[in-house]
């Protein structure tokens, strides 16, 4: 029998449902890699609009594929639960805020006519896109009480620098941009996976 | 006094399962299960006699062809709840004053 808790160790439990099966893992770092096709399709000549149904479509495939096997893999195991209105609403308002701060970056943007896939010369381009991924990561940390997302923030801050370094001394293209996105998501892919095969055998489906 | 403490909540078990459900809107059977490491048969048990005492609700349907069992504190458990663990303060800290 478990021995009586703490409200904040119940929290860390019941974030513990939403994280440990990797899952989020998965999702985050296919989004970082998605990323990096943007400026691929720039590179071909692609109409913006279509290169942005493209980019949108592979985010959408992504989070309901995942949602998923949330569905049919991890709910079986941990069970159900709707967490309550004052943490569900808690959580939205980052996101939001979370959401707002880049929505907010990319209008500014646009209004100082900041190009965001074009070379600028010095422009270190990669660089606030590390910073966005490191927020992003670090906040999700910090809401799911899980510590490897500082991990991953800090990771794919490095890489992109790595990346915009190396577009630097001319060897890549499109400041180091899709190398970086594949390579940060590659390994967060790889992580979650690591975590779901984990989780799958620590978990057998219920049969009772 | 002591003897007036809810013993339905008081059990260890019983009062685990509405920690959680305390801090939830809901919960199934399987997340029960798995948070407090009971046994199917022990937490069927209680959760029976909390929802005889009407401090918790329950709601079954099927999804996807298997059975769901949705658990929801009620407001009168969670009054109960809230009454129990002040009632519990009090007694703890009267009984540290004894022993200090």
């Amino acid at each position: 029998m478990n021995r009586p808790v703490l409200s904040k160790e119940i929290h860390r439990r019941l974030m513990l449902t939403i994280h440990q099966d990797g899952l989020l893992d998965v999702l985050a770092g296919l989004i970082i890699a998605t990323f990096g096709i943007v400026p691929l399709l720039d590179n071909t000549g692609m109409n913006p609009g279509v290169r942005q149904v493209i980019f949108l479509s592979c985010y959408l495939v992504e989070v309901v594929s995942v949602l998923w096997l949330k569905r049919a893999v991890t709910s079986p195991r941990t069970g159900m639960v709707t967490l309550s209105r004052r943490t569900s609403t808690r959580i939205s308002l980052i996101l939001l805020g979370i959401n707002t701060f880049i929505f907010l970056v990319f209008l500014l943007s646009y209004l100082f006519k900041w190009s965001l896939w074009e070379n600028l010369g010095s422009f270190q381009l990669s660089v606030p896109l590390g910073l966005i991924f490191l927020i992003l990561l670090t906040s999700l940390g910090a809401i799911l009480k899980a510590s490897r997302f500082y991990l991953y923030g800090i990771l794919v801050m490095a890489i992109f620098m790595g990346g915009e370094y190396f577009f630097n001394l001319g060897i890549l293209g499109n400041h180091g941009i899709p190398p970086s996105s594949f390579m940060a998501g590659g390994i967060m892919v790889l992580s979650g996976g690591i975590h779901l095969y984990n989780f799958l055998k620590k978990y057998p489906v219920d049969r009772g | 006094m002591v003897e007036q403490i809810d013993k339905t909540i008081h059990e260890p078990g019983r009062l685990l399962i509405l920690i959680y459900l305390f801090s939830v809107e809901k919960a199934d059977f399987t997340f029960l299960k798995m948070q407090t490491g009971m046994t199917q048969g022990n937490l069927s048990s209680h959760l029976q006699k909390l929802e005889a005492a009407g401090y918790i609700s329950t709601e079954k349907k099927f999804r996807n062809k298997r059975p769901l069992t949705l658990l929801k504190i009620t407001d009168m458990g969670r009054e109960s709840f809230r009454n129990y663990v002040t009632e519990m303060h009090h007694y703890f800290k009267e009984l540290f004053d004894m022993v200090r």
